[in-house]
């Protein structure tokens, strides 16, 4: 199924969009409904695909040897999944589906041609793309202080 | 105005002492003048003259019979009303497994002599420290009122005073009953109170003359012009607190070894420690209230560390709060241009001069004009006995105790919790019932481990409720978005009760709540139950370490807060560690809150809840009295910075 220019204007990283250029990266991406405990894909293998959560929850998880499986973020609506797949690297971590959910997916060779061809596109998705990884390293960080425990 | 021949001083002794009054004053002890007990004129330092300079004093012997040939040694009167160590009350505790709390009141008059026009106006310091409310110390307004000072105008300042610039001397009057002035062969002699003109009358005097006021005015007017120090205190409070960061703060970190004799000899620094010895089976024990210093390690320690940890922090600490936010706090300067903290200093660290060279540089920031307290109460610091009459686990470190109570209290306001030789806390109420306070407590250190190992029917001590609560009712007709980090989830519980209490009036409550794991999370039961009853109430939990069986939300709470958790009309209450509600706050401005319609409640080391020990504050603000609930308007500007 593919998303329509409305629906990927109800998302943050397309929402400054015009409608025409909605249109044009709506015709090269595609809804996927993801069931209930399933993975959408796993740590370590090629990455093709990248994913906005445009519903439900998604878990990101790493393998750690000697520990069970660590989960460190849970995505909800709006935010990007799988940017590995802009840089053509494997992925950095298992992504869980936690609850029924949905996901807009873009083929990253696709959405990569679109941007090298139409910069103001390519651009404004760059942008946001950064906006968020500002804010997960933002927020990494201050997991990383482990604010809640006690300091000895 | 009359004059007092100078062999018959002891007359006065003699006449104090008839009136009932411990006479206390200048006497030279281990090389230093100092102020203790005297039993006769001949006590005090006749003959004696001091030098001083930075990080220097010295007694010299002139062999006169001048009385008043000296400055002002490290001593002054303030440890006659606030004594450097004094038993608060008594804890004993009883057959019947309760706790007995005796108070320890004062009751000696006390008579001050020699008291110079310095520390006149640091008694009148001290006097709004601790009794200008809205807590009033009951043991210092009871030695204040009993006691008797007889002042002394100085003719002759030394190399360290500067009392000219901060206009509290040399000419002493205000806050004494009676001033002398020392003469060749005699005093002049002033009453200013009825119990001044009630001594003159009982002295052998002789009158004074026109002239002798001229001499009068003219032996001020030298002294006045003969300060060995120059303070310029224009706008000291904006300029220091407008140049947090200016290098001379590190510069003189640098050189100050954060030893506290500044604040041991200055007359008006009034922070406090206490300590709670025992018996070996813990049967008696005592609180004991010690003079303290903001140099210490310990003076803003909370569970895990300090909130100054550098020099540089503690020092400017210190000084921001000397000249800066005690203006804010209590309408007047800490200072007094007594120079003490010139000459005791072991390095010669001259206030004076760093005030100088941090006059030099730019910025200036407001702190706000001081409220006075519409009403006062008196606090002695002493607990009362209350009964556990129920324990809940709520996690691995967390336990709420519920405690007979008949005192009401607002949602966001704290008690001090304490058990006898062991400690006092102050500890966030959680929750109410008729008769009962809850207290959720998490145990990280001696204190807290103790509360939450208590079983239903024994006995603590508590204090309170203190402090400011949520103005919940200023939320009225819009969302209230409630953000909470750990055990931050206790203090907003209540407000939230009886928020959805009325939905009329709080038509959208929405709880954010971020928790290291979620086995650290409290309350759940509670709030999925009031998920299911109120239709007003929506809930988000997220933590920062899932368990494998965890399906929620993963990540710092701040995550959390997007457009369909924060309507743009919200007001905000957050409690959690300050780095999550200083992100909290940030991420909120974003939504479109202001900093008005943000609440925020802080923790700082309190000891006593009342403004006395003054370890809680926070520049202007004391988080015991003025919060612990602010609006971030009112605490922006040191919110969340190195060292305070």
């Amino acid at each position: 199924m593919q998303p329509t220019a409305e629906d990927l204007g109800a998302l943050a990283l397309f929402a400054t969009l015009d409608v025409g250029d909605r249109e044009r990266l709506a015709a090269i991406a595609g809804v996927l409904d993801l069931p209930q405990d399933t993975t959408l894909f796993t740590e370590g293998e090629p990455s093709r695909d990248l994913y906005v959560v445009a519903g439900g929850r998604i878990t990101l998880c790493t393998s750690v040897p000697g520990r069970p499986e660590t989960c460190f973020l849970s995505l909800r609506h709006g935010e990007l999944l799988g940017w590995s797949a802009l840089l053509g690297r494997p992925w950095t971590a298992t992504a869980h589906v936690v609850e029924p959910s949905r996901v807009v997916r873009f083929g990253a060779s696709e959405l990569l041609e679109l941007c090298e061809m139409d910069h103001d596109i390519g651009y404004t998705i760059m942008r946001r793309a950064f906006e968020e990884i500002a804010d997960r390293l933002h927020f990494t960080r201050l997991q990383m202080l482990d604010v809640f425990g006690v300091t000895r | 105005m009359q004059r007092l021949h100078k062999r018959d001083l002891q007359t006065l002794f003699e006449v104090l002492r008839d009136e009932g009054y411990a006479v206390h004053g200048p006497t030279v002890r281990d090389g230093a003048i100092v102020h203790g007990p005297l039993r006769s004129a001949d006590d005090l330092p006749i003959g004696w003259t001091d030098a001083q300079g930075p990080g220097q004093y010295r007694l010299q012997k002139d062999g006169s019979s001048v009385f008043d040939g000296y400055v002002v040694g490290p001593d002054s009167p303030k440890k006659q009303r606030f004594p450097s160590h004094e038993t608060l009350y008594v804890a004993t505790l009883r057959a019947d497994g309760k706790i007995g709390f005796a108070p320890n009141m004062p009751s000696a008059a006390e008579a001050h002599v020699g008291v110079r026009a310095c520390d006149l106006a640091a008694m009148r310091i001290q006097t709004e420290v601790f009794e200008r409310g809205p807590y009033v110390e009951p043991r210092h307004r009871s030695r204040r009122e009993r006691s008797v000072v007889i002042g002394v105008s100085c003719t002759k300042p030394g190399d360290l005073c500067f009392c000219a610039s901060t206009k509290t001397g040399p000419r002493a009057s205000e806050g004494a009953d009676l001033v002398l002035t020392e003469r060749e062969h005699d005093f002049l002699v002033e009453a200013i109170t009825d119990l001044g003109e009630r001594l003159v009358q009982r002295l052998p005097m002789n009158g004074a003359t026109e002239q002798d006021a001229q001499w009068l005015d003219a032996a001020m007017a030298s002294a006045e012009s003969s300060m060995g120090r120059e303070l310029d205190t224009e706008d000291l409070p904006a300029i220091l607190f407008g140049r947090l960061q200016h290098p001379r703060w590190a510069e003189v970190a640098d050189r100050c070894l954060a030893c506290g004799s500044c604040t041991s000899v200055c007359p008006t620094c009034f922070c406090s420690t206490t300590e709670d010895p025992s018996s070996l089976d813990a049967a008696d024990s005592s609180r004991e209230r010690l003079w303290d210093s903001c140099f210490t390690w310990e003076h803003a320690y909370i569970h895990g560390g300090t909130v100054r940890p550098r020099v540089e922090d503690r020092y400017r600490q210190w000084l921001t709060h000397k000249v800066g936010s005690w203006v804010a706090q209590f309408g007047t300067s800490g200072c007094v241009g007594c120079g003490r903290c010139i000459a005791w200093c072991p390095v010669g660290i001259d206030l004076t001069e760093e005030l100088a060279a941090l006059r030099e540089g730019e910025g200036r920031a407001e702190l706000p004009e001081r409220v006075a307290p519409a009403s006062t109460v008196d606090d002695d610091l002493v607990p009362r006995s209350c009964e556990v009459i129920g324990v809940t686990r709520e996690t691995h470190d967390i336990v709420t105790l519920d405690v007979a109570c008949s005192e009401p209290f607002a949602p966001g306001q704290f008690s001090q919790l304490s058990l006898p030789g062991i400690g006092e806390v102050p500890i966030s109420i959680s929750g109410a019932r008729p008769g009962i306070a809850s207290h959720t407590i998490r145990a990280v250190g001696a204190t807290t481990r103790a509360l939450c190992a208590l079983s239903p029917g024994t006995s603590l001590g508590m204090r309170g409720p203190y402090g400011r609560p949520w103005p919940i009712d200023s939320f009225v007709g819009r969302p209230v978005v409630v953000v909470a980090g750990g055990i931050g989830l206790a203090p907003l519980r209540e407000a939230m009760v009886r928020m959805l209490a009325r939905p009329g009036d709080f038509p959208h409550v929405i709880l954010l709540y971020g928790t290291r794991s979620p086995d650290d999370a409290i309350f759940t039961d509670e709030l999925d139950a009031w998920e299911r009853t109120y239709s007003a109430f929506e809930a988000h939990h997220t933590v920062d370490h899932a368990t494998p069986s965890w399906k929620g939300h993963i990540g710092v709470v701040t995550r959390l807060l997007d457009e369909a958790t924060v309507p743009a009309d919200a007001s905000a209450m957050i409690c959690g560690p300050e780095i999550m509600m200083r992100f909290t706050v940030e991420a909120l401005g974003r939504r479109g809150l202001p900093d008005e319609r943000i609440w925020v409640t802080l923790e700082r080391h309190m000891e006593c809840a009342v403004g006395f020990c003054g370890r809680c504050q926070l520049g202007p603000h004391f988080v015991c009295k003025d919060g612990p609930v602010f609006s971030f308007d009112q605490v922006r500007m040191l919110f969340g910075r190195m060292g305070f």
